[in-house]
């Protein structure tokens, strides 16, 4: 009775497109550039690339949620702050390692992230009420951050330099030794992006992405996928606010929960393509490159780099709905079906 | 013939003050095909979301094989073997069709590549082995619904409740698709409901037919005697069916 057709396929091997590996062998060169790129220039913008790699890797951290399963998480802020806070007051008030805080700061968020889609799936949250949903936690913890004590309410806290302070500390006497921690970072974090979306878990995001009843129609679990994609998003953001912290050796509510934080962190991922691994690294750059451009050559108009990145996205979401990768995947299938026709 | 595999017990659904569903007992026999039908309306696709889990009876139980399944979730039933098409066929379009059938083999089964073997396998049997590396978003309608009854017995179902999976197909894909359905129940010895508005399609494959009006069983037999019901007639196929 139970008997069914398929039992035992025969062990032929049909795999039918293996997902190309371009997208990693650029990323790879990507990020071998990237940490080369300070031996070569001047160091002067060495500030501005560390900070947009550190947001290369939030951002990506967030993509594992928002272009993985569908979700649209616009609160990762609360995740980021996290990171942030812990790394900073682990340090600062117990003198013990940053990167101790750091794993802190990936637990707690973590643990909240998971209590927040546990919510947000019992009550069926979804689409963009969601994204409010995660924005409201993320204000929460900003008025919480703001008063209280313990975390130095609006004057937030400060990451004091230590005399013999080395990569222990996360501080370095070259600033070249930031920058390839953040380096590092982007790369683990695209690293874990990519082996989320190769993994069974990922099989079963797509399929909640591509439409819920049917893929729990399939057997997928779709709550118990949905937590922990987005403990680990958010276990992922917090490492990038961990870092951040200790390399501007300063954290306060703003910084940390600013609902233009969360935004900044989607927005960079969606511009690059928030379903190709290459895709939050992709607009990291794009978006630094804007704003740093258009703060040189158009310093009369004090917020053109908004306008830009605005009308950049309008065309994007109009033309390459998915993203600046998106864009050369598309010039890639044009190119191998001009290669099939020669 | 007579083993109960799965029965809807006492079922109520109410949508506010609508009710969809009314004190209704069904049976599903091992071995049967069991054809649904009944006007626009009469419960049909709400009777499959209750037993595949999808909604939650407003009272009444779910049985499989004697076990209370009342409580337990539509992706949980999935993987007890209670499988559905769904009437608005919405494949995963961005993904290969072998991706669309592997993640519910994968469900069920051990590991990706076992579940890769599966779903080529089945998408053989659907006529669709050619296509299998496309994606899902280029497939026509007729396709659509080939995927899917894929899709669903990529879970190894005990049951597969297919809803309607023949409309909008034209004459000769529903010829085809109805030689699928009878190859596919001769192979794997699952039970088979079938919800279909196409009732030639029903005679000529159930063993057993329902028909429901307005959230209730109003005939319940072989399709000769229930075609021939002369309350059937009235309620479900008027006036021109009773003539021929």
């Amino acid at each position: 009775m139970t008997t069914q057709a398929t039992t035992s396929p025969a062990p032929r091997r049909v795999r039918p497109r293996r997902r190309p590996s371009l997208g990693i062998i650029v990323g790879i060169a990507v990020l071998a550039a990237l940490a080369l790129a300070p031996l070569t220039g001047s160091r002067h913008s060495l500030g501005i690339w560390t900070v947009a790699l550190i947001f290369a890797g939030v951002s990506s951290g967030w993509a594992i949620a928002g272009g993985l399963s569908g979700l649209i998480p616009l609160g990762h802020a609360a995740f980021f702050g996290i990171g942030g806070y812990a790394s900073a007051v682990v340090f600062a008030k117990y003198d013990l390692s940053p990167w101790l805080g750091i794993v802190v700061g990936m637990v707690i968020a973590a643990a909240l992230a998971w209590l927040m889609t546990v919510l947000a799936v019992r009550f069926k949250v979804r689409g963009p009420y969601f994204a409010l949903y995660t924005l409201a936690w993320a204000e929460m913890l900003r008025i919480l951050a703001s008063n209280l004590d313990y975390l130095g309410k609006t004057n937030g806290v400060l990451v004091p330099y230590k005399v013999d302070a080395g990569p222990a500390d996360l501080q370095f006497s070259d600033p070249r030794g930031f920058y390839l921690v953040a380096v590092g970072y982007a790369a683990l974090a695209m690293i874990v992006f990519l082996l989320v979306k190769r993994s069974p878990l990922g099989w079963r995001l797509s399929a909640i992405r591509g439409d819920e009843p049917t893929a729990a129609a399939s057997g997928v679990d779709v709550a118990r996928s949905l937590t922990r994609t987005m403990a680990l998003s958010a276990a992922m953001t917090a490492i990038g606010g961990g870092l951040y912290a200790q390399y501007i050796q300063y954290i306060d509510p703003e910084l940390a929960f600013n609902v233009s934080v969360s935004i900044d962190i989607a927005v960079r991922a969606i511009l690059g393509g928030a379903v190709l691994v290459l895709g939050p690294l992709l607009g990291s750059v794009a978006m630094t490159s804007v704003t740093e451009l258009t703060q040189k050559y158009m310093d009369a108009l004090p917020s053109a780099s908004l306008l830009v990145l605005g009308l950049a996205i309008i065309a994007l979401a109009h033309w390459f709905p998915t993203g600046i990768g998106g864009l050369g995947v598309r010039l890639k299938r044009i190119w191998s079906r001009r290669s099939d026709r020669v | 013939m007579s083993d109960i595999v799965m029965s809807a017990v006492d079922v109520n659904v109410r949508f506010g003050g609508l009710r969809a569903l009314a004190d209704l007992d069904l049976e599903i026999r091992s071995g049967e095909v069991l054809g649904i039908v009944g006007p626009n309306g009469a419960g049909k696709s709400t009777l499959f979301n209750v037993l595949a889990g999808a909604i939650r009876p407003t009272s009444g139980r779910v049985l499989l094989q004697g076990r209370d399944i009342t409580s337990s979730r539509a992706d949980q039933r999935a993987r007890m073997g209670i499988s559905r098409t769904f009437q608005t066929v919405r494949p995963f379009l961005d993904e290969t069709l072998v991706r669309n059938v592997a993640v519910a083999a994968l469900a069920v089964g051990d590991g990706r590549a076992h579940a890769m073997d599966v779903a080529v396998d089945l998408l053989e049997q659907v006529g669709l082995a050619d296509k299998a590396a496309a994606r899902a978003s280029e497939l026509g309608h007729g396709e659509r619904k080939r995927l899917e009854l894929a899709r669903a017995l990529a879970v190894r179902p005990r049951v597969l409740m297919l809803d309607e999976v023949m409309a909008g197909l034209n004459p000769s894909e529903v010829r085809e698709i109805v030689e699928l359905i009878r190859s596919l129940c001769a192979a794997s010895g699952s039970e088979l409901v079938l919800i279909e508005h196409l009732l030639s399609a029903v005679r000529s494959l159930a063993d057993r037919v329902v028909v429901l009006d307005a959230g209730r069983v109003l005939a319940d037999g072989t399709p000769d005697d229930v075609f021939g019901d002369p309350k059937v007639i009235e309620a479900y196929l008027g006036t021109k069916y009773a003539t021929s």
